[in-house]
């Protein structure tokens, strides 16, 4: 199949006619254009200049160098939010990505109540917000919480989840696994896209489920997990309103993820410049993830016919 | 002739048990994704005091439906229901117009620094929200937007990266061939988007379209900050009503009947887009 | 020197203005070129030209219950009929956890909320410079001045520069301890009251507690919002110590005084040694002491007196009587309700009106809902009030004479509550961690923050 090169031819033999499709190129972007340099850039640039300012948000900014950075680096609390965010990351996208992936090859066949199944599955991921947050901090209650009562009833002792150090971080995690319908979903649209024959030609040379599985849906399916991964990395980075509501950051600090701690720099501490730097630490992290995942995706990404392209 | 028989039979045997496996792991898994809908109905249904109570109850005794209505009249859900659609509404062309027009020149059409732009575009996703409200807020504020629906609908006519790069992928896999001949015919790079990209990207439209509305009808923070009146609010935030403060707590089953009837609306969307959405995906083929 | 450090800072804010505008301005622009796009800019219809000019205002608040925001907005249309054609206020009531960034991103706009309740964040905004000096416009109310209608001796706490009040207090909040008569009548136990100590407390909630098997069925008591920091302070204060060593700027923290260890130590006893109160764990069900109290499952609890109107829908018969006392010394909190007027809003005379009307004719009205507390004691003590509260009401009203300001006022407060007081007394009401250890934990921390500057 035909696809737009990514690449700009090197001569430029016709050059009226580029100079046209230049414009043209220009006008079609410019809604783009527009709106990051003024919904984006602007307000980048601005938090930029803000993150080396003391801003309380009452009164103008005091421009004070790299002190916010500075004490990020002194601070007990930063190097926590960063602990717990990671920790939460490492844990939480292969887990999502592998149960999504797990959900989507059982969803991808042809029975009865199969597209029922499948809108209960994405159905955590139409809603959001407080309510559904506060329902969390209700299901996962120690003594009278769903998840205690249920298994209770098999015989197990559930633990404390929400006020355990050990545990609220898990509550956490489960709560993203809920909502894994949007991945499982991508998934399913990689899985749909294999064309069927290739696997009957490999069913027919005699390759059993795993082989056919490892071999040939896993390459097959390698960009979709690319894409997933980077949304994933990018979604687990700045999960908010979920810790923020369902434990508050707490117990001890033990859901402090980086979102949370600058949001209470930015709001209720009235640290706004500190808060600035944080985004952009935040910011450079995600950048600099994103980019080993970009750089690394040759080695296991698969695509079928952009490889001459490259 | 009779091992290919017994092999086919024991095929379908096994195909038979691995449908079954399947089935009971799918169920067993939507029971764990229902679980909190079922709890949110059930309270929704519950008396105030029955909602705290220990063992707690399933099933209401006595189901209390006026809840729904207590919560409808309360919240004044009309006008509500009505702000939203308005929002979600433009939000909705906005977004579909803008990134299925940027992704033309994205994916299309040669130009210098095109593709630094993408990737700007792209890297903007990385930013978290919090720091750019700020900024933005006094942006809308000096420009007289705060207390109005703009500062949520303006910015879509403007792009949103995301889509942008679902437009773009989709864009990439339809065959040239179709613009080369119409170009033949005299048609401008305008004409061809409209009359052909357009057209085509149903599937992908309908997907952003899923994506967008969640978004917008879900979008807490952002009408919140902007919107004063409250005859202005939308749903996600009129939903705070009974949310009570840290010192009085929430009216729990008032919240849950509301919280329910706020999820109906996208629920539907996406049972009625469903074969346009997932179809949407599989056409991006997602290529990085 | 000075001068190349403000000019450095003005071309910044100016930077800071023109990159706003800028933007600002693309953004119209291309909005114009889509036109149509703009359904929801509703200019205020155009007015006949007015003979006096309507001042509007508006007044936030957050969020309580839907009785109660209901009641504001009733309030504000009394107010409006009352200035009908000169002013007119409308209540915006948000969520508390977007209440304060609304209230700091409307001073970051210069534009501030004409008037907002006060709580303790709204000292940083004192401390700020941002605030109007009400004391010339209190002192123009004759009865503000009486200490028979208006509690000068605890009004002077809003006074931070020592002389001039910077907020208009329209109610007061004490704690108390709220009981289940049903199960107190039940039990045949007699009913706490003005001279019950914490002592009592511990012997009376023994006979109330019922178990079934390992379960508890009912408990004696509930630490309520004991578990804040400014519930717990009253045990240490009936001691005579506290948590710092002034409210007003504090310079350090005193957790681990004798007296605020045994106040705390009492607390994580009945929850973990005693086991007469839920400990955590089951207290977290609701988040809030009243649910707990609500499920009719917990015979008495200390709590905020703002909780009386929710409770009188309770389905169950209950009362209160004042905090209990410590040995023979009582000690609690109060806390006023009552409006921040920015200095540099747009009609600060419409805003400051509306204070201090709340405050003086709303009285009575306030009286009659019954929603809050009046500050006014004539109010407070009208028939119209009295006889919808709770009998023991009058004992609580007449503790809250002896009431200590419940806040600690610092620009750093929110973080070190933030960052190091809540978490760690978590901490305690887990029983994660010694009593001792987190009263040497916090004063060092918290301590340490205060001199961060």
């Amino acid at each position: 199949m035909a696809n737009a090169s990514v690449t700009l031819p090197k001569a430029n033999k016709k050059g009226w006619r580029d100079r046209r499709e230049a414009v043209n190129a220009y006008v079609f972007m410019s809604p783009v254009i527009i709106g990051l340099l003024v919904f984006t850039l602007g307000p980048i640039i601005v938090s930029l200049f803000l993150s080396f300012t003391n801003y309380n948000l009452l009164n103008d900014p005091k421009w004070i160098g790299v002190d916010n950075y500075v004490k990020m680096y002194g601070e007990r609390l930063f190097w926590q939010s960063l602990r717990v965010s990671a920790i939460y990351s490492i844990v939480s996208v292969p887990l999502g990505m592998t149960i999504a992936l797990f959900l989507a090859i059982l969803l991808n066949r042809k029975m009865r109540g199969i597209y029922t199944l499948r809108s209960i599955y994405y159905l955590p991921t139409v809603i959001s917000g407080v309510g559904v947050a506060m329902l969390w901090r209700w299901i996962f209650n120690g003594q009278y919480g769903v998840i205690n009562t249920l298994l209770r009833n098999i015989g197990i002792k559930g633990p404390n989840w929400l006020l355990d150090e050990n545990y609220a971080l898990i509550a956490l995690i489960i709560t993203s696994v809920w909502g894994v319908g949007g991945t499982m979903l991508i998934f399913l649209a990689g899985l749909q896209g294999i064309p069927v024959e290739i696997n009957e030609a490999a069913e027919i040379d005699g390759a059993g489920k795993w082989a056919q599985f490892r071999y040939i849906t896993l390459p097959m399916i390698s960009h979709v997990t690319f894409f997933n991964l980077v949304l994933g990395i990018i979604g687990a980075l700045q999960v908010f309103t979920d810790a923020y509501v369902i434990t508050g950051g707490g117990p001890n600090n033990a859901t402090l993820f980086i979102s949370v701690y600058l949001y209470r720099h930015a709001f209720q501490f009235l640290n706004f410049g500190y808060a600035a730097a944080l985004a952009w630490v935040l910011f450079l992290i995600v950048m600099v993830l994103t980019l080993f995942v970009f750089r690394s995706s040759p080695l296991w990404v698969f695509y079928e016919s952009e490889r001459q392209g490259k | 002739m009779t091992a290919v028989t017994r092999l086919f039979r024991t095929r379908t045997g096994q195909e038979r048990l691995l449908g079954f496996a399947t089935m009971s792991v799918l169920l067993f898994g939507a029971l764990f994704i229902l679980i909190p809908f079922f709890w949110m109905i059930s309270t929704s249904l519950k008396k105030a005091g029955d909602v705290y109570i220990a063992p707690p109850q399933w099933i209401p005794v006595e189901p209390q439906w006026e809840n729904y209505v207590t919560a409808v009249t309360r919240l004044n859900y009309g006008v509500h229901a009505s702000n939203t659609a308005i929002i979600v509404f433009f939000v909705m062309i906005g977004t579909l117009f803008s990134s299925s027009f940027a992704a033309y020149g994205f994916s299309r059409l040669r130009a210098p620094g095109r593709d630094t732009i993408f990737m700007i575009l792209l890297g903007t996703m990385m930013l978290p929200g919090a720091v750019t409200l700020v900024p933005t807020y006094l942006m809308f504020n000096s420009i007289g937007w705060v207390n109005t629906f703009l500062p949520m609908i303006v910015p879509a006519f403007f792009g949103n990266a995301f889509y942008v790069f679902l437009m773009r992928q989709f864009y990439i896999t339809i065959p040239k061939e179709l613009e080369e001949s119409a170009m033949m015919d005299g048609a401008t790079v305008y004409h061809i988007w409209w009359f052909i990209m357009v057209p085509l990207s149903g599937s992908i439209l309908a997907t952003i379209s899923v994506f967008t509305f969640v978004a917008t009808y879900n979008d807490f923070f952002t009408p919140l900050i902007y919107i004063s009146d409250e005859s202005k609010r939308t749903i996600a935030v009129a939903l705070t009503y009974f949310q009570g403060s840290p010192r009085i707590g929430p009216q729990m089953h008032l919240l849950m009947s509301a919280v329910t009837m706020s999820i109906v609306p996208p629920i539907v969307l996406f049972i009625v887009a469903q074969r346009y959405f997932v179809r949407g995906i599989v056409m991006t083929g997602i290529k990085g | 020197m000075s001068k190349e450090v403000n000019e450095q800072q003005m071309s910044r804010r100016r930077f800071l203005r023109t990159m706003a505008f800028g933007s600002a301005a693309v953004a119209a622009g291309v909005l114009a070129a889509c036109g149509g796009a703009a359904p929801a800019a509703e200019e205020p219809a155009a007015e006949a030209p007015a003979t006096t000019e309507l001042a509007k205002i508006k007044a936030m608040y957050w969020s309580n219950s839907p009785v109660l925001d209901d009641n504001f907005k009733k309030r504000a249309d009394l107010f409006n009929a009352k200035y009908a054609g000169k002013y007119e206020v409308s209540m915006e009531l948000l969520p508390w956890d977007q209440y304060w960034p609304k209230v700091d991103l409307a001073y970051a706009s210069k534009e501030p909320i004409d008037a907002y309740f006060w709580d303790v964040q709204a000292y940083g905004h004192y401390k700020q410079g941002l605030v109007k000096n009400v004391q010339a416009d209190l002192d123009a109310v004759a009865d503000f001045a009486n200490p028979d209608l208006y509690p000068q001796e605890q009004l002077a706490v809003w006074k931070f520069d020592g002389a001039n009040m910077y907020a208009i207090p329209e109610n007061i909040q004490s704690m108390a301890l709220f009981y289940n008569k049903d199960l107190f009548d039940a039990a045949g136990v007699a009913y706490p009251d003005a001279n019950t100590t914490w002592d009592d407390i511990l012997v009376i909630a023994e006979k109330l507690k019922k178990v079934d098997g390992d379960e508890v069925t009912q408990w004696g008591f509930d630490v309520g919002d004991l578990a804040v920091w400014w519930g717990s302070i009253s045990l240490a204060w009936a001691q005579g110590g506290g948590y710092f060593d002034k409210v007003v700027e504090p310079t350090k923290f005193t957790f681990s005084s004798p007296e605020a260890q045994n106040g705390l130590q009492w607390i994580q006893d009945v929850m973990y040694v005693s086991k007469l109160a839920p400990d955590s764990e089951t207290r977290s069900v609701v988040g809030q002491a009243a649910g707990i109290f609500g499920s009719g499952k917990v015979a008495m609890y200390p709590g905020g007196t703002w909780m009386i109107s929710s409770n009188q829908q309770l389905p169950f018969k209950w009362d209160m009587a004042p905090m209990p006392k410590w040995g023979d010394q009582r000690a609690m909190p109060y806390w006023f309700g009552g409006w921040v007027i920015p200095k540099d809003g747009k009609h600060t005379d419409a805003a400051t009106a509306w204070a201090i009307w709340c405050a003086t004719e709303y009285q009575q009205t306030m009286a009659e809902t019954r929603d809050w507390i009046p500050i006014r004691a004539d109010a407070r003590n009208s028939a119209a009030f009295l006889d919808g509260m709770p009998a023991g009401f009058k004992d609580v009203s007449a503790a809250i004479g002896s009431a200590r300001i419940g806040d600690v006022y610092s620009a750093k407060v929110q973080q070190i509550l933030g960052e190091v007081i809540s978490p760690t007394l978590d901490l305690v009401w887990n029983n994660k961690i010694s009593v001792a250890d987190a009263g040497k934990e916090i004063d060092e921390k918290a301590t340490a923050m205060l001199s961060e500057g």
